[in-house]
């Protein structure tokens, strides 16, 4: 049994489908993201999971129990929101313990839990300050400091680290998965930035017009995408659009070799994905493409070409940052070799 | 010299535009503050014998007390029985005697009301006498006693027994005039519990148009915010129409078909009336207010208090309501300042409760006592402000805003919708009903005696067979629609030069511009409308100057008063606007008036129309501040309406209004349709022409009191 169990969800508004009928199971400590670009339904979702939005059609299970009807309170569920909506009118420590106020939970039993709660998220000296007293990074951790005050034991995060500059997302990024793991709650998460979620999560499933398009491992959803959709999405591909030949896809003339899955017939619509590291530096005799590299990127570790095949082509390709790379000009012909074993190719229009 | 070239435009714009509010805004401002501690003319008998007596004891002793007796011994009957009047003010006790009557009867009245007296007070008024004589009537002969010894100023004061000269008597005057101070305690009484009802009933409109409290909130939005764009007295006209002796409800149905109850004796004249017609007036504003509040609040915050556990009345307790204070703060100061400063409903509905605004137009336009009238606007402000210093300490170091979002997804309970919409339903229809009595009464004969149909109001009220009034005809109006027309595009382009001074020229001081242009915002109308008279009656003391009774005075009021409109909106667009557009002009050579006329004034159209539509609307409607600046020959609709209204012209009244409210109407729409079709601009609610003009003020007077 899944401890939180979204079956045939729907939700439409007007004309719009926010949300075609979704299906997710997340099984106990599990920490899931909904990924996908803005208006792709992850957050009404995510609303409809915690009570504050009522699905048209499906139900939502916690813990074998259908919590469709039921106040979001009574759900167990903590909600971080993206704005944080913490309280301005109230301090740091009314904020936590607003819940515990709330359910008439005796006076020292809430100072208590504040307290703990403030020590887990290192938010102690913060306690007396009101929220607009605080940085966006400290606002972060009272949010997440009061939904988890009623110990929830399932964590619904809307895309939290949104607001905040790159430095401390990533920061944070760590400290909230450190956080659920030392908690042991379940979290589902919600964001539209693929770095994320790949960071964070145990599973990713990733969202477009209302549906889920693919859910998986970090690792499945880069490696094996299940659509051209979900392969252009995360990470940098190059897409060529094509039909089955023998042992790769044969497009413009040329054949783009490519690991073809089993069900794939001679010359049915298909694209290849070629991760840029999928593709590498080789020499002439066993390489699979010939061309002249058109820009030369460093990026640290390692070097990104731009080659291009004749005339209306190009490459993306991710060399070691090396020498060889490095010393390479625009205009330099190179030979390009495709790792037979990673790159995939993918049938139009299989299912997700 | 190059840097001079290339700043020499801006700064004469910018000191074109700090003269002119300087002279058109701080100066009338300033010139009240100066006209309410000036003191001349007679003295008042307390200050008389003060005098009199200072005089005296400049007398040698020895010379004193035979000149006191020569002097009381020789009064005249006359100058006796006015002594013994005064003496008896003078001990505080009332004059119970005829004192118009022939004298000889007045001898002997006097005489007995003197005896009358218990033994005590009569010793009191025996003892003022002698000086009552000497301050009256012997005054002359005593200035020429003391002449060398008082300055030349202190005898003229003594000799005529008038001063010129500075004091806070005006103010005093509040505390010690038992009618003063009635109708002080009155306005107090009245505004109290106008402004508690204003924002509470304001406050559920707000709330159930924001919340899915009440179906429909596009259409209860804007039904409630309809009288922002009203004329004058309106809705006390209409309350009287309705409600009042002749009401067709009170009379002709309760009374005349039911039987139920004598219209006479039960409607809604009196203190009562006003009550309801403030709050209907002001119910408007103080929506806009706590609207734009609870709007914006970010629907998260609810929604985590109820994933917390909260239920609906937590939520609104612990949060929507200390959210929603700021906006409650203002509106409360908004309701507190308009009914406190409101002279037409009191004068329309409850002639037998004065109060301070009704007495200082009656001291305006009865009396010519500017002085008295200045004190009285000073104190007018008194309360509201402090009002506003204790509501700001409450709350300080909270923040209230919230990030901008949209509401908050959870449902109110029945009870709760039954209860708002109940609200919201009773304050429409009393809109619509407002708004159809009108336009019934322009066509009614007289309302609530003859119910035949005629056009006649309209045509100076010819066919009522009514005696002929002033301004009966729609000429006024013809007249008010050019001044308004003249001052609307004036202030349009005023207001956009102005927000480009202060947000693209900056010249040192460009803050204290953008103050004085937003202080008529923060200003009651009828307190810039006697700033106007006193400042420019004789302009800095030069007679040339003078625009008393010329039409001028109107199109500069009406135009002042209203140029923080397109001054803000001005201001918002520029802000919008990044800079570095203005200085890449500059860059390729354009100077200030190309960059002005090429790439800014094209960003500012929107905030020109609307800064004219407002000038132009408000010139239409508005009635407190221009009211003492119209003439026999500059006449103005709004005034001409409050006249019909307080004289019982009801007819003539409605077919005025319905007259204003069309050209109104018809400059909202064009102006509308005009923007609909150049701009492509995102609609959300509360962007409708009406409620931009209307809100407008309320909103920017929030802004600007940030």
């Amino acid at each position: 049994m899944s401890q939180l169990s979204i079956r045939q969800v729907a939700k439409r508004f007007g004309e719009v489908v926010a949300v075609d009928r979704v299906d997710l199971e997340i099984e106990s400590g599990e920490f899931v993201t909904l990924l996908g670009d803005s208006g792709c339904g992850k957050t009404t979702l995510l609303r409809i999971v915690a009570g504050f939005a009522a699905p048209d059609a499906g139900s939502v299970w916690r813990d074998g129990e259908n919590v469709t009807d039921v106040a979001p309170v009574s759900r167990r569920m903590g909600f971080v929101f993206q704005s944080y909506a913490l309280f301005p009118t109230k301090t740091v420590a009314d904020n936590i313990g607003f819940a515990l106020k709330v359910a008439r939970q005796p006076r020292a039993e809430i100072e208590k839990r504040i307290s703990e709660l403030a020590r887990l998220m290192e938010i102690e000296r913060l306690l007396d300050r009101y929220p607009h007293e605080l940085s966006g990074g400290q606002q972060q951790r009272v949010a997440l400091a009061r939904a988890m005050a009623i110990n929830p034991g399932v964590l619904l995060l809307d895309e939290p680290l949104s607001a905040l500059d790159a430095r401390i997302r990533a920061k944070l990024r760590e400290e909230i998965r450190a956080i659920v793991d030392r908690l042991g709650v379940t979290a589902l998460y919600v964001t539209h930035d693929q770095d994320e979620a790949l960071a964070l999560s145990d599973r990713v499933a990733v969202m477009r017009a209302g549906r889920i398009e693919q859910i998986g491992t970090p690792a499945e959803i880069y490696h094996q995408p299940a659509s051209r959709f979900v392969a252009a999405f995360i990470g940098t591909a190059n897409l060529v659009d094509g039909h089955v030949g023998d042992g790769g896809i044969e497009s413009g003339g040329r054949l783009w070799p490519a690991r073809l899955p089993r069900t794939a017939t001679r010359g049915a619509l298909a694209t290849a994905v070629y991760r840029p590291e999928h593709l590498s530096l080789a020499s002439a005799d066993d390489a699979d493409f010939h061309g002249h590299v058109q820009a030369v990127t460093f990026l640290g570790s390692t070097v990104r070409l731009r080659v291009g095949l004749g005339a209306s082509s190009s490459l993306i390709v991710d060399c070691p940052s090396l020498a060889a790379a490095t010393s390479l000009q625009a205009g330099a012909p190179v030979a390009l070799r495709v790792d037979r074993d990673r790159a995939a190719a993918l049938l139009a229009g299989a299912a997700p | 010299m190059r840097h001079l070239s290339r700043r020499g435009p801006g700064w004469l714009l910018a000191a074109i535009v700090i003269s002119l509010l300087g002279i058109f805004i701080a100066y009338p401002i300033g010139a009240i503050l100066g006209e309410s501690v000036v003191i001349s003319g007679p003295m008042p008998l307390p200050r008389l014998k003060e005098v009199t007596t200072a005089a005296l004891d400049l007398m040698p002793a020895d010379r004193r007390q035979p000149a006191m007796e020569r002097w009381v011994g020789s009064a005249t009957e006359r100058e006796r029985l006015e002594a013994l009047a005064a003496a008896f003010r003078l001990a505080g006790q009332e004059v119970r005697w005829n004192t118009k009557a022939a004298y000889s009867e007045q001898a002997t009245t006097s005489a007995k009301a003197l005896a009358e007296l218990p033994p005590i007070d009569r010793a009191t008024v025996e003892a003022e006498y002698p000086i009552a004589v000497v301050m009256l009537h012997k005054r002359v002969a005593l200035a020429f006693q003391v002449k060398d010894k008082v300055t030349p100023v202190a005898f003229d004061e003594l000799r005529n027994g008038a001063e010129y000269r500075h004091g806070l008597d005006h103010y005093l005057a509040v505390l010690d005039d038992p009618h003063l101070r009635r109708a002080a305690m009155n306005s107090l009484k009245l505004s109290t519990t106008a402004t508690l009802l204003t924002v509470a009933i304001a406050f559920a409109l707000a709330y159930g148009i924001n919340r899915g409290g009440v179906p429909r909130p596009g259409l209860v939005r804007g039904l409630v915010l309809l009288p922002l764009v009203a004329p004058p007295v309106l809705i006390a006209t209409a309350t009287l129409m309705l409600f009042g002796r002749r009401g067709l409800i009170t009379h002709s149905l309760l009374d005349q078909t039911f039987g139920l109850i004598d219209a006479d004796v039960t409607n809604l004249y009196g203190f009562f009336g006003v009550i309801v017609a403030q709050t209907l007036s002001f119910v408007p504003a103080a929506t806009i207010v706590l609207d734009n509040v609870l709007r914006k609040q970010d629907g998260r915050i609810e929604e985590a208090a109820a994933g917390l556990g909260a239920g609906r009345w937590t939520i609104f307790r612990e949060v929507t309501l200390p959210l929603a204070w700021p906006g409650i703060k203002r509106a409360l100061v908004l309701a507190f300042i308009l009914s406190l400063t409101d002279f037409g409903n009191p004068l329309v509905l409850g002639r037998d409760t004065p109060v301070i605004a009704g007495i200082l137009y009656d001291e305006m336009t009865a009396f010519r006592n500017t002085p008295l009238a200045a004190a009285l606007c000073v104190w007018l402000l008194m309360p509201s402000l402090l009002l506003f210093l204790v509501l700001e300490t409450i709350g300080r170091r909270r923040r209230y805003s919230t990030a901008e979002g949209t509401p908050p997804e959870l449902p109110l309970p029945l009870s709760w919708r039954i209860t708002l919409t109940g609200i919201a339903g009773i304050v429409a229809l009393l809109v619509v009903a407002i708004y159809a009595t009108m336009a019934l009464g322009s066509v009614t004969r007289v309302w609530g005696v003859d119910w035949q149909m005629t056009l006649g109001h309209f045509i100076g009220g010819l066919d009522a067979g009514l005696g002929r009034t002033s301004d009966a005809d729609l000429s006024v109006v013809w007249q008010t629609v050019e001044i308004a027309g003249i001052a609307g595009p004036l202030g349009g382009l005023l207001g956009i030069l102005v927000a480009y001074v202060v947000d693209r020229v900056k010249p040192p001081g460009a803050n204290l511009i953008a103050f004085l242009a937003l202080t008529p915002a923060i200003l009651p109308g009828i307190i810039f409308g006697i700033g106007y008279i006193v400042a420019f009656n004789l302009p800095f003391g030069i007679k040339a100057l003078s625009l008393t009774g010329t039409g001028t005075i109107l199109v500069l009021n009406i135009l002042f008063s209203n140029l923080f409109v397109g001054v803000l909106a001005g201001r918002a667009a520029l802000q919008r606007l990044d800079i570095s557009v203005d200085e890449a002009a500059e860059s390729l050579g354009a100077g200030l008036a190309t960059r002005f006329l090429e790439v800014t004034l094209p960003m500012l159209r929107t905030a020109f129309m609307l800064g004219m539509l407002y000038v132009f609307v408000d010139g239409l409607t508005t009635l407190s501040s221009i009211i003492f600046l119209v003439s026999g020959d500059h006449k103005l609709a709004s005034v001409a309406i409050y006249n019909h209204a307080t004289s019982g012209e009801y007819g003539l009244a409605a077919a005025k209004s319905v007259v204003l409210l069309a050209f109104a109407s018809a400059a909202m729409i064009l102006i509308w349709l005009y923007e609909r079709r150049s701009v492509r601009m995102p609609r959300r609610a509360g962007t409708e022409p009406a409620s931009v003009v209307a809100g407008g003020r309320v909103e920017l007077l929030e802004a600007g009191s940030r």
